[in-house]
């Protein structure tokens, strides 16, 4: 039952299903909300709960040429408010991923986005070409890893890197090209720019910031790997600090990340700027919490008498 | 398996049924209950049993199979805490665990009462295998029994002879002897400090314990189910290597997601001839004790 008129309706006042519906670099997606790639393993583990379809889009974890083992020793640490990682990009490399995982995901009916990892710009561009044609809706581009033919400087760090990484890619695939940014860099709208010049579709924003942690009964840091990246409640307002100022940089759509675990958690990010946002160490606490960030944005919208979530993108910032 | 762990060589000595996967193949059904607290009882030495109202849970869960638990609603401490299963009932839709509070999380549980409500995974990870038929020797240490009472009431019912070594640091801290005995289990209890059973570790007592159920053939081999520190399990897979007994040893480590998504609960695994990176709460917490690397 459309009813006709603007958007702005007297809250409170019912009104037509809200439109959750966005399009980033031309993927389509029913609703903002996405699963934050390395949170969500390849789909099935969480499938075993929920319908995953009902996300707006799936990222599943980053995916290299070949098998990467990940780190040894301890790999996580709780922190206040927040989750050490360091993984080390385990994972059973990219065609594994396209014999084993991508036929049941690509029955799911929600778009996937494939992230993608490399230790050089030939890795990078080598898992772009496999995936090209595969029926993926996108690929993320994940940029924290550590450059090795740079002294193991991450791509993300340095925009000549950052760029070029970006290019190599667009070169080699038809498909949606997002570039995830890090955040530990000096300046961020730097990257952004760097990246939107060099062929990117969107970007998403941020992977963890690095950090660390000390067992002080055995006076050894916790993590193997000595230094992790945080993610969680903590580094929300960092991540939405760094979506504000990269929204004010580019043109090109934008997907917010960081320790988002509600719907209001989401909405802050959309008004930033945000196309939409992904959700990451939230479900490890909250499994649900994709779906009711879902739910509660379609509250807000019809208790705001907003129209569209579209509608609310960079809300704060005029 | 490429996805080996470089630098590292090991002998190929890796059981046939190695349950070392790269990822899942399948969707492994599970569950996210709001669970009322039914009971919750200091058991001493800084132990507690916790039964909380979970039949969807209840209803598919097997032993060595554990949950995943809020502690708390707000973001402090931050992570679920992941406890084994010392029993189920599924007539009666209820799951208990028997926790130690170590920390945080732990501490912060011990204030929940009766009647309120905390948020469970699960059942999940795969649990002991309980197709066999010769006898079984449960060897428990510390807190690392309570899965094997879960086991206990399960084999109840098949007639299996189950017997029991546990140990405790002391008296105060043996759990689940009743428990076994009911089950019909013949139960050998030891304390580090002689205030109750044997002096010593449980493990003490396990060749005599597989010398007594021991039979001729290779098929009449009795199997070990293990729980307990590291130390204890490094020791369990000595005396399996040494007298050929089957043995499934349950390991546990700090994890986020509980689900197999995050790879935060790596252990090493032998699979064949290379060393690969194993996940406690999918490919495990239940391992074949021929195949971890401790």
């Amino acid at each position: 039952m459309k009813q006709a008129g603007s958007g702005s309706e007297a809250p409170g006042r019912l009104q037509a299903q809200p439109d959750l519906s966005v399009t980033l670099a031309g993927i389509k997606m029913k609703n903002p909300v996405m699963t934050a790639s390395g949170t969500f393993g390849s789909g099935r583990e969480y499938a075993g709960l929920y319908d995953i379809s009902a996300l707006g889009a799936i990222v599943v974890k980053g995916l290299s040429t070949v098998p990467w083992p990940g780190n040894p020793g301890i790999r996580l640490a709780e922190t206040t408010a927040g989750l050490l990682n360091s993984i080390g990009l385990q994972n059973p490399g990219v065609d594994h991923f396209l014999e084993a995982d991508w036929p049941w995901l690509r029955g799911l009916g929600t778009p996937v986005i494939v992230n993608i990892v490399g230790k050089t710009v030939d890795e990078y561009v080598e898992v772009a070409r496999r995936l090209d044609g595969s029926g993926v809706a996108g690929i993320e581009v994940n940029i924290s890893c550590p450059n090795i033919k740079e002294g193991g400087l991450a791509f993300g760090t340095e925009p000549g890197m950052a760029g070029r990484v970006t290019r190599a890619v667009r070169d080699a695939t038809k498909l949606p090209v997002i570039v995830k940014l890090s955040p530990n860099v000096r300046d961020i709208t730097e990257i952004a720019r760097a990246v939107e010049a060099s062929g990117a579709d969107a970007l998403s924003l941020i992977n963890t910031l690095t950090g660390m942690a000390i067992d002080i009964r055995n006076r050894r840091p916790i993590l193997g790997n000595v230094i992790g990246g945080l993610s969680g409640p903590a580094i929300k307002p960092v991540a939405l600090r760094m979506v504000w100022q990269v929204a004010g940089a580019v043109g090109i759509p934008l997907i917010g990340i960081g320790g988002i675990m509600t719907w209001s958690d989401a909405l802050e990010f959309i008004m930033a700027g945000a196309t939409a946002v992904a959700v990451g160490t939230a479900s490890f606490v909250n499994p649900l919490a994709p779906l009711q960030i879902i739910e509660g944005l379609g509250k807000y919208l019809q208790e705001s008498g907003t129209k569209a979530v579209t509608d609310l993108i960079g809300a704060a910032r005029v | 398996m490429t996805e080996r762990v470089e630098g590292t060589t090991v002998e190929c000595s890796g059981p046939e049924d190695s349950r070392a996967v790269r990822g899942q193949a399948t969707v492994r059904r599970w569950f996210q209950e709001n669970a009322k607290i039914l009971r919750h009882d200091p058991l001493g030495a800084g132990l507690l049993q916790l039964t909380l109202h979970a039949p969807d849970v209840a209803a598919s869960a097997s032993p060595g199979q554990f949950v995943n638990l809020r502690v708390s609603e707000r973001v402090v401490p931050f992570l679920r805490r992941p406890f084994s299963l010392a029993g189920f009932d599924p007539d009666r839709g209820t799951v208990t665990i028997i926790y130690q509070v170590v920390g945080e999380g732990t501490k912060l549980l011990t204030e929940y009462r009766p009647g309120q409500v905390l948020s469970l995974l699960g059942p999940l990870g795969r649990g002991f295998p309980l197709g066999g038929s010769t006898a079984l020797i449960l060897v428990g240490g510390g807190v690392g029994t309570a899965p094997l009472i879960a086991v206990a009431q399960a084999v109840r019912r098949t007639g299996r002879a189950v017997s029991a070594l546990i140990g405790a640091r002391t008296a105060e801290a043996l759990i689940g002897e009743d428990a076994m005995i009911t089950a019909g289990v013949k139960v050998q209890v030891c304390t580090d400090d002689g205030t109750r059973g044997v002096k010593g570790l449980p493990t003490d007592l396990l060749d005599d314990a597989i010398r007594g159920t021991a039979g001729v053939s290779p098929q009449s081999r009795p199997e070990i189910f293990a729980c307990g520190p590291v130390p204890m399990l490094k020791v369990i897979q000595d005396v399996a290597r040494r007298t050929e007994t089957p043995a499934y040893i349950s390991l546990e480590t700090i994890m986020a997601c509980g689900v197999g998504a995050c790879l935060g609960c790596s252990c090493r695994l032998k699979s064949g001839c290379v060393e690969i990176f194993g996940k406690v709460c999918t490919d495990g917490p239940v391992f074949n004790a021929r195949e971890v690397a401790l």
